[in-house]
């Protein structure tokens, strides 16, 4: 009887954590290159009050027997990696992707970090660096003197410097992609690093293959589907409130038990 | 083994408000009743089953407490109570009751994930786990570190020729009938297989399916991509199975309270001379 409550409970639990993921997408609604989060669940294991194929009376055997489960659990909370919208800043340095690549950038620790985030700065020794101010990596560097800065649909960072027509090459961006991009951990401030599950970085120029073209004067926003998300979290709250009746009259079927002896 | 006599059974049982389930129940619990007639072991065997159906209620109210639990699962299958006579010699509610999974289409839910698939209609996608294959229709699939299709635990998604390797620099695209093509190349077609008796499926947790019997490629089916099947079970109809299975067990209560107040009368009221 006991049990009752206990799956119930797990029901509460699962709906308490999909509002959690749910407040964590609305929260980050207007974040550059966030994606939004979702959880899986599942059925937790039966326990076999009976099993099939035992003996009834006589010779027969029961087709079907008595499985009860024992609730429901959160496998995995899951980040889909669908396109973000672009939106036009007109910041020579804001860079969007358009494909399932990343960014790389190199965080003081030494380990190269993977983003969506392409809102890029220059440091005052002029090299390109994230808002936080961790370096694109391979390492561009922009010339003090330069005039214009543009970045073709295919990385390559050219600068015009002062008094000279011919635009001149200063470095390529690389992107990085992942087999399994779900497998990637955050690590907060809009940065992945790279796991067992997502599988080892393919890094290559843009706009080749699947790695998807760079847009300059452009962000992407966030992929989150604010409407979806609302639709989301009624359904939660509705489910979470109908577990706790399960509890509820749980307890009033055991206070009716209690009953029996007055 | 039936005396044919009046049964001496607690005289209120027949006559509370039954459902139709119960009703039966309660009908193989009379004529199991009345092979004691008239006997004081008789009645005694009348509180076990009550009691019996009393835990059998108990175990109805899990059954449902876990499908309410689950009702946000992909792929989940409702599991439906089916209530029958008290076999002859038996107690407990393993007599009562049997449990089925009520294997109906679930609603179909989009996300637009091109590794989510659903299927609509019959069939199981076929997933090998280090215990053996297993049944699932919980479509939310993923690429793991090798680019192999695999479920959310990691365990790969069976293709007709077995494993699906899918990181082939395109964008991959199921077909309703299964087909998977990576860019324009057909890479394979997935496994879907279905049951003649669906009762041969046992649930073993993490939205998986054992079966005891080969499944055989399903027909009757349409795999929808970018779809989650979501768990089939309605909240509102498991709330009045609720209401109903509480009512009865309240019910069972009185009638073992009932049966309670006779035996009291017999043991200290039967027998008295005058007073």
């Amino acid at each position: 009887m006991n049990r009752a409550m206990e799956i119930a409970a797990t029901g509460m639990y699962a709906q308490q954590l999909y509002v959690d993921v749910l407040a964590n997408n609305l929260a980050n609604v207007n974040t550059t290159g966030f994606k939004e989060g979702d959880v899986h669940f599942q059925d937790l294991i039966y326990e076999q009050v009976k099993p099939q194929g035992a003996t009834s009376t006589g010779q027969a055997q029961t087709p079907v027997g008595i499985e009860i489960g024992y609730g429901t659990r959160p496998v995995a909370t899951v980040r889909r990696f669908s396109q973000g919208e672009l939106v036009q800043t007109d910041n020579p340095l804001d860079i969007a992707i358009n494909g399932d690549g990343f960014f790389q950038v190199l965080r003081p620790d030494g380990k190269v970090y993977y983003t969506r985030d392409g809102s890029f700065r220059l440091s005052p020794d002029g090299q390109i660096v994230t808002s936080d101010g961790f370096a694109l990596e391979p390492p561009i560097t922009v010339p003090l003197d330069a005039e214009e800065i543009s970045i073709s649909k295919d990385g390559v960072v050219r600068v015009k410097l002062a008094g000279e027509v011919e635009p001149e090459e200063v470095g390529q961006i690389e992107l990085a992609r992942f087999v399994n991009p779900g497998g990637l951990r955050s690590v907060g401030g809009n940065l992945y690093e790279e796991t067992v599950a997502s599988g080892e970085p393919l890094v290559g120029p843009p706009g080749s293959g699947e790695m998807g073209e760079l847009h300059q004067g452009y962000l992407e926003r966030s992929n989150v589907d604010v409407v979806g998300a609302m639709v989301k979290m009624i359904v939660a709250q509705r489910a979470y409130e109908i577990n706790s009746k399960v509890i509820k009259t749980s307890d009033e079927m055991l206070s009716t038990a209690n009953n029996i002896k007055r | 083994m039936l005396i044919a006599s009046r049964p001496f059974f607690p005289p209120r049982m027949g006559k509370k408000v039954l459902g139709p389930e119960e009703a039966r129940a309660q009908g193989a619990a009379l004529s199991f009743g009345m092979g004691f007639a008239l006997s004081f072991e008789g009645m005694i065997k009348g509180f076990y089953i009550t009691a019996s159906g009393m835990l059998a209620r108990e175990l109805v109210q899990e059954v449902l407490a876990n499908n309410v639990a689950n009702s946000g699962t992909v792929g989940f299958k409702r599991d439906r109570v089916i209530f029958r006579g008290v076999l002859e010699g038996t107690y407990g509610p393993e007599g009562v009751l049997r449990v089925r999974t009520d294997h109906a289409q679930g609603p179909l839910i989009r996300t637009g994930n091109p590794l989510d698939l659903a299927i609509q209609g019959r069939g199981f996608f076929v997933v090998e786990t280090p215990e053996g294959i297993r049944y699932t229709r919980d479509g939310h699939f993923s690429l793991d570190e090798e680019g192999t299709l695999v479920t959310a635990d990691g365990y790969p998604v069976l293709g007709e020729g077995g494993t699906l390797e899918l990181d082939l620099g395109g964008a991959v695209s199921f077909g309703e009938d299964g087909t998977v093509k990576v860019g324009d190349v057909v890479v394979g077609r997935l496994r879907v297989e279905d049951f003649d008796d669906l009762g041969a499926l046992k649930k073993v947790g993490g939205g998986l399916f054992a079966a005891d019997v080969e499944g055989r490629p399903a027909e009757d089916f349409r795999i929808r991509q970018g779809f989650l099947e979501g768990a089939n079970v309605s909240p509102v109809a498991e709330m009045v199975r609720m209401i109903s299975n509480y009512r009865a067990y309240e019910a069972e209560q009185r009638a073992l309270i009932a049966q309670d107040e006779t035996l009291r009368k017999a043991v200290n009221e039967v027998g008295r001379v005058g007073r």
